[in-house]
This record gives C-alpha cells, structure tokens and sequence, in this order.
C-alpha cells in the first residue's frame, strides 16, 4: 500500500466523467427532441388562425424552449468543469515515465516486467492520464492471474507507440462486452476500469484494442508518436 | 426533393427530426438501429443525397456503417449527429458533424449548406 497515491484526482475525474458521460448524453438527447417538438408545434400554431387562442400557448412554448436552454447549459457547464479540472498543456512526454508512474503506483503486491526496446518513445498529451489507463490495465491484468508476472511492453509500430499489457490469466471471455460501462463479474468492481482507459487513449488521438485466448489477455494502447518523438536530451 | 436517411435509435429523435425536416421538404427514410441501417443499405437503398448518422446506437456504432456506405452510395454525404460534443472513438469518419442539440432552424441551416457544399 503506497502511502499517496499520485494518480488519485486523476482517477476520481476520470470515474467521474465516465460514470457521467452517458446519463449527459441521454439527457441531452432528451432536451434536443423537447425543443424539437416545442419547435414543431409553435410553427403548426403559427400557420393557423389565433382565433380565441389562449395567448398562454405561445408565452409557455417559449418557456419550454427557455426551461430547455437552460438545461442544457448546466450539463454543458458541469462538463467543461470537469474538461477543464483535467485539461493540461499537451506536452511531449516519455511513455516509460508514464509506465514507471503507473508501476509504481499500482495498489497490488504483483510482479511486473516492463520491456522497452526503445526507451525514448514520447507521446503528446496528459502524462498521469495515460499512467493512470496504464494502471487500470495493470490492475486488471493482476485480478485475472495469481501467480505470473505481469509483462508491459513498449514499442513503436508503424509510426505509433503500442504499449501492450499481458497476464497469463484465462482471458476475456467476451471484448466488447468488457468495454461496456458497469459491465463486470467481479465483486466490489465499478466495470469502468478498461472503459476509462480507452476514454484516455481515444483523448490521446489512439485506440484500445482486447485480444484474448486461453493462455491469457493482451489488452493494447495504440497512441500516436509525438512530432519529436524522442524525450529531450537522447 | 432531397432525400435523407435517418438512423438513430432513439425514437423521439426520429420521431420529431424527421417530421420537422419533411415540412421543410426532404424525404426522409428511418432507421432504428445498425441493424436495420445494415439492411436498408445492403438491400437497393435510393440514392440518398445524405445520411444523417447517431453515434451509439444501441447494437453497435454508426461510424462503422460509414465503409458499407461509402462502397454502396459513394456520392451520398455521411453527417455524424452527437448528442455529445466531441463524441470519441469514431473509427471511420464522417463529411461533417451535426450536433443534435442545436435549435431546428440553425440545424436546418448547417445541413442545407452541407448538402449543397461540394463532396
């Protein structure tokens, strides 16, 4: 147990906005179709006589539309809050200080091993985000195996850093699934963890991509390179 | 008249998008779900002039309709509709964005100077 853990208002955004992300979208929803049928029938109104019409009718569609802005701007205002408690200067930083960070930083007694062939691969972004999908990763990797050491490894393919973690557990029975938010059959888990690091690569201009068998799990970030992709000074 | 393809599986969006836009003149064609956007598609859709695409849609995400699109009606326009600004994880891309939330009038301006915008 670390005494601190570094990545813990990383972590807590991050549950936050993934937990929030589809109770925003379906609200929204909800308020685009409202405004949308306030919109349609103030215009049937408006090409009909107003002969005896209560003149209320008009006075509450506008108040629907304002009710509607309204809610609209306080899920965009509690969004850009949360964009801009995790928004940094994009800056070219060293995967493997991102991978130290996560290794360091990880709640369980596992064993790691981290392979970089090439130890100057620098991507553009947040660096406690990725150490942060990075330990999610880590994490569940040493939930699916007792015994074996976690292996890390990061590497360039075709221009972009791939960072794969692999454990020697039973595997992923079903991919898709396991990306879909509070999906989990572990007790105690939220069933967030690979969502948020996805959330993360796809904010860092990559991908998140599961492969699996019996002999284990491969679960892989796929990021862009940085312009300079190499850390300063190397 | 131009002639729209909405797949969205939400149906008040369905429901009140496309009434507004058949009053102001297009013909618009539903689809509920991937499923069904795959069906029309893969079947002998009409020459849509766009395809107004939701994100999530419930059994799978609308970008990945964008390569079957592209190979079926290569002339038609694909406008990615959010109800979520910057949605992520879009694996194919679409001509241009569509935010749903926007007041009708404003969301009837940007898709009329879409279509007409060259391909």
């Amino acid at each position: 147990m670390i005494p601190s853990d570094p990545l813990r208002t990383t972590e807590l955004l991050a549950l936050i906005e993934e937990a929030s992300a589809p109770l925003r979208h379906d609200v929204r929803n909800r308020l685009a179709s409202v405004r949308n049928l306030a919109f349609f029938v103030r215009r049937k109104l408006a090409a009909e006589t107003e002969v005896e019409r209560d003149p209320r009718v008009h006075e509450f569609l506008l108040k629907i539309d304002d009710e509607v802005e309204r809610s609209d701007a306080l899920i965009e205002a509690w969004s850009a809050k949360l964009q801009g408690r995790r928004e940094v200067e994009p800056n070219a930083f060293s995967v493997l200080d991102s991978v130290r960070l996560a290794v360091d930083s990880r709640r369980q007694p596992t064993s790691v091993a981290v392979a970089a062939p090439v130890e100057s691969l620098c991507v553009e972004g947040d660096l406690q985000a990725l150490a942060f999908a990075i330990r999610c990763l880590l994490e569940n990797a040493a939930e699916a195996q007792s015994w074996s050491v976690v292996q890390v490894c990061v590497e360039p393919v075709d221009g972009q850093c791939r960072i794969r973690v692999v454990d020697r557990g039973p595997g992923i029975s079903d991919a898709a699934r396991s990306l879909e938010r509070f999906a989990t059959t572990k007790p105690g888990h939220l069933g967030l963890g690979l969502c948020m690091a996805q959330r993360v690569a796809v904010q860092h201009g990559g991908t998140l991509s599961i492969s699996s068998s019996e002999a284990g799990a491969e679960v892989c970030l796929t990021l862009p390179l940085a312009r300079t992709h190499t850390s300063a000074g190397e | 008249m131009k002639r729209l393809l909405l797949v969205d599986d939400d149906e008040g969006n369905r429901v009140t998008l496309s009434a507004l836009l058949e009053d102001d003149g297009f013909a618009v064609d539903l689809a509920s779900s991937f499923a069904e956007a795959s069906a029309t598609l893969g079947g002998s859709p009409p020459q849509y002039d766009a395809i107004l695409l939701d994100h999530s849609l419930g059994d799978g995400y609308g970008s990945d309709l964008i390569p079957l699109i592209r190979h079926v009606l290569p002339k038609t326009k694909v406008f990615a509709m959010s109800a979520s600004a910057g949605a992520g994880g879009m694996r194919h891309t679409a001509d241009a964005e569509l935010p749903k939330g926007l007041h009708f009038p404003d969301f009837l301006a940007r898709l009329q100077a879409l279509l007409s915008a060259p391909h």
